[in-house]
Order: structure tokens, then sequence, then C-alpha cells
């Protein structure tokens, strides 16, 4: 696909509000960088700042940080700084303003007979899979509409994958405040 | 708004978020040690506290210049007054995660924000009590909407709000609604009459024509939301102002008050910051944690057209307090306490005082009203809205007197009380001002994205902290 068609199906696919939309979007991101962008191999000292510069032939749009450093992906215990205000981590540690996350992955969904969820994640009848965990985390109010996690996420997808090896094999070994 | 400028801004959403799915498939740079990696935070307002208080936990050596001689920005309690009144932000939602988190760190108690007394209504300097809206002479509703009461008018317009997502409000699927509010209320059937009382005490635009109605349905589904909740507001005990205090505190002396930045400039070992009195500093990234008005006043690298445009245009909603000390009770079951006015004094909030202070009466006036002030000097402009309060409330002459002005659109470091989008800036500016320049990141509640007020500012801080913290690792 080329670069403009790529531009083309992300303009039409932000109008949908469908389930599926942002994870196709964060793909086509992918496949934009290989079509949009000059072929051969990412070299460190080219910034993804330059290469848009080089791709989009739009010297307006350009973005200015041509001594933007190349930003690292997070590690799942990073990544997890974008959950702990609102999830406790370790085992039987207390619930605050979302639920206790301690053996999430693979449970049902709203399995805690002492926090209050919304009634539509209770309803949803959910399975806590990885799969539905990163739609989940990826925009939560799609997957269930009416759910009271407001949350927009930051994390991109590798980093949420990391996240979810981080809440799967880490769990037990937080402190009770999750690391923050 | 041209066809161009919004294929531009997709290509630049398209943009980033290719950048973020790159981000694994780079090699990760070795930059040395995290705790050498030196992050600055601009502005300790509850955004860049939180922004600190993330890359803090991360073992980042981060430090927070803030230009005032208190933290918190537009948190501010005042704390020298009786009643210790809130002159800024007042009122948590319970969904408030990361404030609650950060009080229950900091040992900060919140209680439920105690339920109001009666409120009267002014229309055209005449007195109406609640009760006697309906049929009262002096309301100027028509049809139906004169059951409803001038603060309820605005709920009646957002009930059947196509607002769902936390984040709809900034989703180009809604754009339709991103109009003026006149506009759209007229079309609800809303008069001229209805459409002025909504005007008259606006908190989402200087004025209603500038006004976005997608602005009235975000707080209208937020509203909703809480309710269904079914969870109080809540208030920090002592003042709001204890939990920008309690994050500070956390930092303890990476906290560095009465450092007003100036200028912030790119140098081969990454970015140099000056202050009014010529220090610099030396960072390797940066969190810019300021309100628009504040960044006005940076000399900042480079930034793209459309973020300086972002920055030079949006304005901030105008707000003037001023607070009035009840040495002795005015209420009766004629008088209520607090007041919806059509006039130049907006609303007025009693809270009674307890155990034999005075009460405090805060008379909020938002929007173009707070010009009439804008030429009198602090002294002046308190004695005149006590003077026209005391012309509403009679009963309340010889027992009022001004303990605080607090003019947010004339404070330099704030600019008024929070951003209010014009119609089409949202999905012209939102994602421009959030873009990166180089190692420059931007937090503060005008970049709030699933959550509004103190939330939304906590929400942007931690944003831009793990952002900072990708170019660092």
């Amino acid at each position: 696909m080329d670069c403009r068609s790529l531009i083309n199906l992300a303009d039409y696919l932000l109008h949908q509000t469908s389930q599926y939309s942002i994870a196709i979007l964060m793909y086509l991101g992918v496949l934009a960088l290989s079509s949009c962008s000059e072929s051969g191999p990412v070299n460190e000292s080219v910034t993804v700042a330059d290469q848009f510069q080089v791709s989009t032939e739009d010297a307006d749009n350009k973005l200015i940080a041509s001594e933007t450093t190349v930003p690292a992906s997070l590690n799942g215990s990073q990544a997890f700084a974008a959950c702990a205000s609102c999830h406790s981590l370790a085992e039987g540690a207390e619930h605050k303003v979302g639920p206790n996350l301690f053996g999430i992955v693979g449970s049902a969904a709203a399995r805690h007979e002492d926090f209050p969820y919304s009634p539509a994640l209770q309803e949803s009848s959910l399975m806590w899979t990885r799969e539905n965990l990163s739609a989940w985390i990826i925009n939560s109010e799609i997957l269930v509409p009416n759910s009271w996690m407001l949350y927009q996420n930051i994390l991109t997808v590798a980093e949420v994958s990391a996240l979810l090896d981080y809440l799967e094999n880490e769990a037990e070994s937080m402190p009770e405040n999750g690391g923050v | 708004m041209s066809t161009i400028s919004v294929n531009k801004q997709r290509r630049t959403l398209l943009q980033s978020i290719a950048t973020l799915s790159l981000v694994p498939l780079l090699p990760p740079v070795a930059l040395g040690r995290l705790e050498d990696r030196r992050i600055i935070v601009v502005g300790a307002g509850l955004a860049g506290l939180a922004a600190a208080r993330v890359l803090s936990a991360q073992g980042v050596d981060v430090i927070v210049l803030e230009a005032r001689q208190r933290v918190g920005g537009r948190v501010y309690t005042l704390d020298s007054v009786s009643g210790h009144p809130e002159a800024g932000a007042n009122v948590l939602g319970s969904s408030y995660g990361r404030v609650i988190d950060s009080a229950r760190a900091g040992n900060v108690a919140l209680h439920p924000v105690p339920r109001g007394g009666a409120t009267g209504f002014a229309i055209g300097g005449q007195r109406i009590l609640a009760a006697e809206w309906e049929n009262s002479p002096a309301n100027p509703l028509s049809g139906p909407l004169r059951r409803l009461s001038p603060s309820a008018l605005l709920g009646a317009a957002l009930r059947d709000n196509p607002l769902r997502a936390s984040t709809d409000w900034q989703n180009p699927v809604f754009a339709n609604l991103d109009v003026p509010a006149d506009a759209y209320l007229r079309e609800l059937g809303f008069d001229d009459a209805a459409i002025a009382l909504i005007d008259a005490n606006n908190s989402y635009g200087n004025r209603i024509g500038d006004t976005s109605m997608v602005s009235f349905l975000r707080v209208g589904s937020n509203f909703a939301r809480g309710a269904a909740m079914g969870q109080p507001p809540l208030e920090a005990e002592g003042g709001n102002s204890r939990l920008p205090e309690a994050l500070a505190s956390a930092l303890g002396d990476r906290v560095k008050r009465g450092v007003d930045i100036t200028s912030v400039r790119t140098v081969s070992e990454g970015l140099r910051l000056e202050d009014s009195n010529g220090q610099s500093y030396e960072a390797d990234a940066l969190i810019l944690a300021l309100p628009i008005p504040a960044l006005r006043r940076l000399e900042l690298p480079p930034l793209s057209d459309l973020q300086r445009e972002g920055i030079d245009q949006i304005e901030y909603n105008k707000v003037t307090q001023v607070h009035l000390l009840v040495d002795t009770p005015y209420t009766s079951e004629q008088v209520p306490g607090s007041w919806w006015t059509d006039g130049p004094v907006g609303r007025l909030f009693l809270r009674e005082g307890t155990d034999g202070e005075p009460g405090n009466l805060t008379v909020w006036i938002n929007g173009d009203d707070c010009d009439k002030l804008r030429d009198l000097s602090t002294e002046e402009a308190g004695e005149q809205v006590r003077r026209q309060v005391e012309t509403l409330l009679p009963e309340a002459a010889g027992s009022l007197s001004v303990s605080a002005v607090v003019r947010w659109a004339d404070d330099p470091f704030a600019g008024g009380s929070w951003a209010v989008w014009a119609p089409g800036q949202i999905g012209r500016y939102l994602d421009a001002l959030q873009t990166p320049v180089g190692n420059i990141f931007f937090a503060g509640e005008h970049l709030a994205r699933a959550n509004p007020g103190m939330e939304g500012a906590m929400e942007s801080g931690e944003r831009a902290a793990l952002e900072a913290l990708r170019v660092i690792l």
C-alpha cells in the first residue's frame, strides 16, 4: 500500500469508532513507516522526525525536532507507571480508585466482590485474556461502552505487551504500592 | 478550517501513531545510567508535580522549577482568609485516581464537599426565590423552559448528550458538535433569553458565541458519569493546596520555588534553560507543565506553525473572585445565602462560618464581565464588588468586608482559570500542542484527555513523564 492510500485509510478509520479501528491504526502506523519513508535499514543517527520530513514531502508539516533522541520502549515495570495511581498490584493490597490487579491475566472481569465496578463491566462476561486486556488498555471504553476506567492509552503496542508480561509474571514480587 | 489543514492534522496524528509503533523496532540507544540523565519540569502545578512524581519513582534525576513562591498553580487555597476558601480548583471527582492516590500517599485527608445552602436568583437586579422562579414576572424564560432555573437550563440542553466515552469530546467523529454553543442551543429551541442566561455565568468560554458546544457536552457527560458512579465530589481537608504541597514535599529540595524560566535553547549537550536572573540549567529532556498563557512568556526553539498558532490563539476563561467576610449572618427564609445573578457580580457562594468564625461569601465572576474590573486597583475592584453585593443584599450591608481579590486572567503564570476551546480549536490545535519539540514535552490541564480538571492535569503530566522517560532510557 502506498503512502497516500495509508493516509486515506487512516483518515477513514479516524472517523470510525469500531472496536478494531485503533488497533488497525497502530498497525497502519508501522506500515506507514515502511511505505512513507525511504527504504533501507533504520539508521540510529536518523531520527524518526527526520524520516517524516523526508517522507511526507510537506515542509509545513515537518516535525521540528531534528535533535530528537530516538525514543526507547518502556519495559513492563515502567509502563505500569501509567496504571499505578489507580491500581495496586500486590496480592491482597487495597483497591485504589481502580481494583487490585493481582492475578488479573486469565481472570474473569469484575471479579472482586468488594469493588464497585461499572454495571457495564459487570455485565460484560469478559475474560481477561491477554487479547482482551490489550484491547481494554488500548481503549477500554470502546471494548466495553459505559465502563468507568478513564484512561487514554499512552503506551505502544509493544509496551502494552511488556506490561501484560509484567502483570502476569512479576505481580508477586511487587511492593504493595506497585513501585510508585 | 481548510481541508488542507485538516488533512495535515490527520497526517500528523498518523505520524505520531507510526512513531509510537516504531519504537519497539528500534534498538535502544545506550546513553548511560538513568540516574545520570536529568529531566527538568517547569511548573509545579499538579501537571508538573505528577510528572516529577512518576520520574522520581523511576529513579530519574528530576528537578521542578516553579516561578511562584508557592506550588500548586491554579490549585490555590487562601490560607490567610478565614474559612480557607479556594481561589482555584475547588472540587475533585471521586474518579480522580491520580489526585486521590497522591492524597493518600501524602496523608492528605479528603472529605465530601459540604452541601451548599439555598440559592436565590437575581435577574436584572430583581431577586427571585427558587420556589417562586417559575411564576415570577422577572423570569425571562418562555414556554416549557420557564420552570428551569438558570443553573438547570444548561443541564436540559445536555440531556440528549451524544458524547459517551471520556475522550469523545476530542474525537473527530464528533466534530459536528464542535460548533458555537449559541447556534446549537438555538437549534434545540432555546431563545435569546435562555441563551443569555447560559452566557451569564459561563465557565467554558468568555462569551457564548466563542464557546464550543462540545465543551458543554464534555462537562455534561463527565457529570452524568460521576452521578452514575454514585460517589460524592471531594475536597482536601484544610484546603486543596495541601495536595500539591504533599506532592512537592515528597520531592523535597528537587522542587525549586521562585525560578522564573524565560528561555529554552537546544545546545549540543541537550537543552539549556535560563531564568529571569540569568542563571542557566541544563537537561537531557524538559517537560513544560505550564498553562498556555505562561508558555507565551517563554522563548522556545522553533515550533510548528500550528503549535505556535495554538499557543497564540487559545484563550483562557477569565475568572475574578472577590472573597467577602461575613461578620453577621444575613440569611433567613427569605434571604438565601448563595445567589445566581445575571449581573456584574456573577455567582455568590456562601460558606457559613464554623466555631464562631465569620462566613465566607465568594463572588465568582466569569468571562468578559471580568474586564469591567480590569482598570481598577485590587482595592477598588474589591470595594466596587462589595458595594454591588450590598445593593443586591441590603440585609448584609455593613457586615461584609473584602478579604481577598483574585484575578486569574491578570496572573502572568496562569492567564485565566483553564483553556476554553473556541469552536474548531480542539480538532485544529489539541494534538499539535501536545507534539514534542525535540526533547521538550508538554503537559498541563489544556492537554487533559480522558479526565477533566485536577485529574486531567495530572493525567497530562503522567503522559509527558513517560514520553520524556522514553528518550532518556
